[in-house]
């Protein structure tokens, strides 16, 4: 590679990696006890251990349950309602107005057989809340979310440059290399190479579906502005329906008929962004590991309580979910949440030494660093530059 | 590997093969359960296997 391209890329790397490093710094510490989200939940009891229903027991109607959620917040209206995958139980979200954002929300996590209300600490407070901001949006919402989206991207060009000078650097040096006898900074440039060029793969398909992620409340609005619009076209002059609304557990009992072998996972109700402002969005989703994730609205009337439509999600909100375990790490087990933790670890340490190399530098210039790099990693002294 | 040379892309024969790996053990677990995760933890297990290879043999 010619010295002038050797010199762009080292320093694509070298500046792209400093403006997200600290940054990154963060997403990583902060994601560490996210991926056991839910291990953590259950141990603190925000995910409570629920007793399994009784044999044939049915579950409770969910406009009982509703009416119970809003008991105990009065003046508010329903937001979402949803199942848990893993336990017997069904939460509701409440809030002040139909588009209250989640920090705002209320909720209300009930038995789905008994009907009993459980004793759950909100999901918008508490450390596991304040991590989970930290890591999405810097308490900041939408801009906060895209400038980190801005920073994965940047991490990612930092993986691309990195690759592409690990070559060159690496060429006369067996792989995995690590020259402990000489310098610390040789030790730990070798370190840097070695831990970044094995979790390549991983740092970067987390780093872009990070990236990714940040997009989904725009995605979001976007669709439902353009694409569930053409399907709620009929109801655009109408005037904001009146409460009460139709029945919730007739409208999902319908969407489980209109959509059948998928299983609802939870309900959007009218102007939360979801469905509308004329309909539930009962949110249906497949068994399978991958259809798991791919979610489906059945789009429920809620004057008339009659099924509108099922629309099929566009391509780039599928990716979208399907994008979202490959970064949380979450569909493969507690071993896989494990070596994702263990990834992330190694990845702090790529980011630390590459911080402490850049610390370390010394007076030496980018062009120094260049010919160390085509000299197939040998050290070099600035006189030895031709 | 006795055989040297200073071809740039030699350097890039284990990464790339770990880059492939890692993807497929990243697939894996998402397509289907059971022997699927499996894969899935030996292949991304492994990288952290490589890693310790590297620190207990290659330190010079």
């Amino acid at each position: 590679m010619q010295r002038s391209t050797m010199k762009t890329w080292f320093l694509v790397h070298k500046w792209t990696s400093l403006v997200c490093t600290l940054f990154l710094l963060l997403l990583c510490l902060t994601g560490l006890p996210l991926i056991f989200y839910e291990e953590i939940n259950h141990l603190t009891g925000a995910e409570p251990e629920v007793s399994a229903p009784q044999p044939g027991a049915k579950p409770i109607n969910l406009d009982v349950l509703v009416a119970q959620a809003l008991a105990q917040y009065p003046g508010d209206v329903p937001l979402f309602l949803g199942w848990d995958d893993h336990a017997p139980t069904v939460y509701v979200n409440t809030g002040a107005q139909p588009d209250t954002p989640p920090p705002q929300m209320h909720t209300v996590v009930m038995h789905a057989y008994t009907g009993e209300v459980l004793p759950v600490p909100q999901f918008n407070e508490g450390v596991m809340y304040f991590i989970l901001r930290l890591h999405t949006d810097l308490f900041v919402g939408l801009p906060g979310t895209l400038f980190l989206g801005a920073k994965a991207l940047l991490f990612a060009a930092a993986i691309v440059s990195g690759f592409v000078i690990y070559g060159p650097f690496m060429r006369k040096l067996e792989f995995g290399t690590v020259r402990t006898g000489r310098s610390s900074r040789l030790k730990w440039l070798d370190l840097h190479n070695l831990l970044g060029v094995v979790t390549l793969g991983w740092a970067l398909v987390v780093g872009l579906t990070g990236a990714i992620n940040t997009l989904a409340s725009p995605l979001q609005a976007a669709w439902q502005k353009n694409e569930l619009a053409e399907f709620t076209a009929a109801y655009h002059a109408r005037p904001t329906p009146a409460r009460p609304f139709a029945s919730i557990d007739k409208a999902v009992a319908d969407a489980r008929a209109a959509a059948p072998g998928m299983t609802p996972a939870y309900v959007s109700y009218p102007g939360t962004g979801y469905s509308g402002e004329h309909h539930y969005g009962v949110f249906v989703h497949g068994a399978t590991p991958l259809g798991e994730r791919l979610y489906r609205p059945v789009l429920v009337d809620v004057a008339t309580g009659a099924v509108t439509a099922t629309p099929e999600l566009p391509w780039h909100l599928k990716a979208l979910l399907l994008s979202q375990p490959l970064h949380f790490g979450d569909y493969g087990g507690l071993p896989l949440k494990i070596i994702w933790a263990l990834l992330d670890l190694v990845t702090i340490v790529v980011l630390g030494s590459g911080l402490y190399l850049w610390l370390a530098r010394g007076r030496a210039s980018a062009d120094v660093r260049v010919a160390e790099i085509q000299s197939g990693g040998l050290p070099i002294a600035a006189r030895d530059i031709p | 590997m006795s055989r040297r040379t200073n071809w740039t892309g030699r350097a890039y024969v284990v990464p790339v093969i770990l880059a492939v790996a890692s993807l497929v053990g990243l697939i894996s677990a998402l397509i289907g359960d059971g022997i699927f995760n499996v894969i899935s933890w030996l292949l991304l297990g492994g990288l952290l296997g490589v890693i310790a290879w590297a620190l207990a043999t290659r330190r010079t």
